[in-house]
């Protein structure tokens, strides 16, 4: 295809490797940023606007915090060797994950301003369309969404509270 | 292209979810392969010239953001019950 493509394909999948290989959980986290927002890029890439911004947004803002908050809630218990300050190899590895990220936002940008030539014609009205789709077709799935959001937060609400004693 | 990218992520994310032991990177694997299914969904759509894989997309993120939800709410639970993230310290239904 091009020569975006192609860095963003690197980058997510060496990023990708990293989550799963790497011993520090927040180091993982980081990881996964990274893997997102290649994602981010590449649905703009595809024309989906929408969907990339939706990218940034939910999953490497909002779905990310709710990972580095229970890292940082579990790390120092689980390993708590863990606790002496950080390595050499550790912190090349968030600069280098930090110039991944960075990276990927530059052919972000790069790709919104530049890729598409008709961008006005038919890039621009990506979102109207999905928009016009999802609240016509799609209105009842929609509606049910928010059903499942709020099973989600009262059964994360549940799972997360702290009994006492309450088996006997 | 971006369905050959999309199939590697997926692969390393179930590698993930079979090597590793630590339940909050089997997660992350999950979502690794949840991403990689949303980016396939685009990619056909668009090779279609069909808009329907972004509202499924749409959908999909609206799931996995609930799923990840629970699933942080249960490594959390877990982890007071039996004070680990290892899945092989997981054994209450063996005694």
């Amino acid at each position: 295809m091009d020569v975006p493509f192609y860095i963003c394909a690197g980058i997510g999948i060496a990023a990708a490797f990293s989550v799963i290989l790497q011993r520090r959980a927040v180091l993982s986290v980081l990881s996964l940023m990274v893997v997102l927002i290649t994602c981010a890029a590449m649905y703009a890439m595809l024309g989906a606007h929408f969907l990339a911004v939706l990218q940034i947004l939910v999953y490497a803002g909002a779905v990310m915090v709710l990972f580095v908050f229970v890292v940082m809630l579990l790390d120092p218990e689980i390993l708590p060797e863990e606790v002496r300050p950080q390595s050499i190899l550790e912190r090349l590895w968030i600069f280098i994950l930090t110039l991944g990220v960075s990276t990927i936002f530059a052919m972000l940008v790069w790709v919104f301003a530049h890729r598409y030539v008709p961008y006005r014609q038919m890039g621009a009205d990506n979102t109207e369309k999905v928009s016009l789709l999802l609240f016509s077709e799609h209105i009842a799935a929609f509606e049910a969404t928010s059903l499942i959001l709020i099973a989600a937060i009262v059964g994360a609400l549940t799972l997360s509270k702290r009994h006492r004693k309450a088996k006997g | 292209m971006v369905e050959s990218f999309a199939a590697a992520l997926f692969l390393i994310g179930l590698l993930g979810i079979v090597l590793r032991r630590t339940i909050l990177v089997m997660l992350m694997s999950l979502e690794l392969m949840l991403n990689a299914v949303n980016l396939t969904f685009v990619a056909f759509g668009q090779q279609q010239g069909l808009l329907t894989g972004q509202v499924y997309v749409f959908f999909t993120m609206t799931i996995a953001a609930a799923e990840a939800a629970i699933g942080l709410a249960l490594v959390i639970a877990l982890f007071r019950t039996f004070r680990s993230v290892d899945t092989h310290a997981v054994h209450g239904m063996r005694e």
